[in-house]
């Protein structure tokens, strides 16, 4: 008997060593083949996003740069043009060193037959306290541009005065665009309670609507990016309605004073020049700028090559 | 009895257990640190963040004669936003610039916590600055090549005659106290 119940005994201990030792090692198999995944399909996942990471980064900075280059009022074309060419290879230098240092090789291609660079003009206004009038103050209602499209307008900032705003929409200044057979107008008024609002209208003026509003002594419109005091404006939608090409004009301009910036690409468009000064001035003017860049770049990493063309043209709408 | 109390004990620590040096975790820290740098880099406070340079004292805005900040973000967006990330669920990070002196790569301290653990995580991002691009000081109204002209800001012109002034990179290195 006794000799029965110490057999028991070791069939006992041995079943529960045999399991525990499987317990073990099914934990420590199931455990590395978890961690494994996790660790290959992090790293695939991280230079995804890094490399569309790297996308918005050149397209944003080279945007910067661009219009840090054309804003400093170049003498000529070639002039704004080569400086901007530096600069993105200076730029395109400095990033591929930095992302070097992480193990990725990145490049902007900037050869001959990879980089186009499309010539623009921007039209300006950097006097704040001046009306938005033509070059000679003649004119109220006065033209800007013609045969425009929408790729060939970009970041039209206003920024008025709220104190010199005609009160409500009927006479207010306004930006109107046509395209032979349909309008479309963005006004820009006080709206009382020292409240600088926007409305649009789709039907020459008959009928207005008032889209945002913000209090503020000086507000900026974007009227190609739809934001007013860098906040979104939903229903600020750049020629809504408009089927072709189209011209762009000031309307009651004696109604309003401050800046303005508008890049246009005159490859295409048409500027008005005889409302315009042709060098800086106190009045309106226009300078030579880089309307657009397109190249390609380039994002290679130990798991990832990634190459795509890219068009730089900041606040098209 | 012994084996199974035995077997549990010895699954109890893996690669994947709850602890500080989790596998998600250090996936959730990236992330956070990738979203919080492009998130400032969208709305421009990263760039803020960098020429928030005091020309006085030479060091960055508010950090007193260390030059950097011992105990949290920077007094600006970016500096609350590493704060309302990081520091308030008991996170650590250091955060550098680095940027191009030459052909040198030079590094500088905004916020230095220590020394990172082995489970600390790394995200960096490129900033732009421009040759106009103004110090965000309060009530300062000089911009980043006039500030380097009198020899006060740290980071030199590696373009002169180009808008372009220099690429900085900002870097943190986040992980849990």
């Amino acid at each position: 008997m006794a000799d029965v119940s110490r057999d028991r005994g070791q069939l006992i201990i041995l079943t529960g060593l045999i399991v525990a030792v499987t317990m073990v090692a099914l934990v420590l198999l199931l455990n590395t083949a978890i961690y494994t995944e996790n660790l290959a399909s992090r790293g695939a996942d991280q230079s995804g996003r890094e490399a569309m990471e790297y996308r918005t980064v050149v397209v944003d900075d080279v945007g910067e740069l661009i219009d840090e280059e054309n804003a400093r009022e170049h003498g000529s074309y070639t002039d704004v043009r080569t400086n901007v060419e530096d600069g993105i290879e200076v730029y395109d230098n400095l990033t591929a060193k930095s992302y070097a240092t992480g193990g990725t090789i990145t490049y902007v291609n900037q050869s001959a037959s990879a980089m186009t660079v499309t010539r623009g003009k921007l039209v300006r206004q950097t006097n704040s306290s001046r009306r938005f009038r033509n070059e000679s103050e003649a004119l109220n209602d006065w033209r800007l541009a013609s045969g425009v499209n929408d790729d060939e307008i970009r970041d039209f900032r206003l920024t008025v005065n709220q104190g010199d705003l005609n009160s409500g929409d009927s006479f207010a200044f306004n930006v109107r665009l046509d395209d032979g057979s349909n309008t479309w107008q963005a006004y820009v008024y006080d709206k009382g309670g020292s409240e600088v609002a926007v409305s649009i209208s789709l039907d020459g003026g008959a009928s207005t609507t008032e889209v945002c509003s913000v209090s503020a002594p000086e507000a900026t419109v974007d009227l190609t990016r739809g934001t007013i005091e860098g906040e979104p404006c939903p229903g600020l939608d750049w020629a809504e309605g408009l089927t072709s090409d189209y011209t762009v004009e000031y309307r009651h301009g004696e109604n309003a004073t401050g800046t303005f910036n508008v890049t246009i690409d005159d490859t295409e468009a048409s500027i008005e020049s005889s409302n315009l000064d042709s060098t800086p001035s106190s009045a309106v003017y226009v300078v030579h700028a880089v309307y657009s860049a397109s190249f390609n770049i380039v994002f290679e990493s130990p798991s990832l090559t990634y190459e795509t063309p890219v068009r730089v043209a900041p606040g098209e709408p | 009895m012994t084996g199974v109390l035995f077997a549990l004990s010895a699954t109890a620590v893996t690669p994947l257990s709850a602890s500080t040096s989790n596998q998600h975790i250090q996936n959730q820290q990236l992330s956070e640190a990738n979203d919080l740098l492009a998130a400032s880099a969208a709305n421009g406070t990263l760039r803020d963040a960098v020429v928030d340079w005091n020309t006085t004292s030479d060091g960055f805005n508010g950090s007193g004669d260390v030059g950097y900040f011992t105990d949290g973000g920077p007094p600006n967006w970016f500096g609350a936003a590493l704060d309302d990330t990081f520091l308030s669920r008991r996170i650590a990070f250091n955060v550098y610039v680095e940027y191009w002196d030459g052909s040198n790569q030079k590094q500088l301290p905004i916020t230095y916590m220590g020394t990172p653990s082995d489970n600390a995580v790394t995200a960096t991002r490129t900033v732009t600055i421009y040759d106009d691009t103004r110090l965000s000081v309060p009530g300062s109204s000089v911009n980043v090549s006039t500030a380097r002209a009198t020899g006060d800001f740290y980071a030199p012109d590696v373009a002169p005659g180009n808008e372009l002034y220099n690429v900085v990179e900002v870097r943190i290195t986040a992980w849990r106290m």
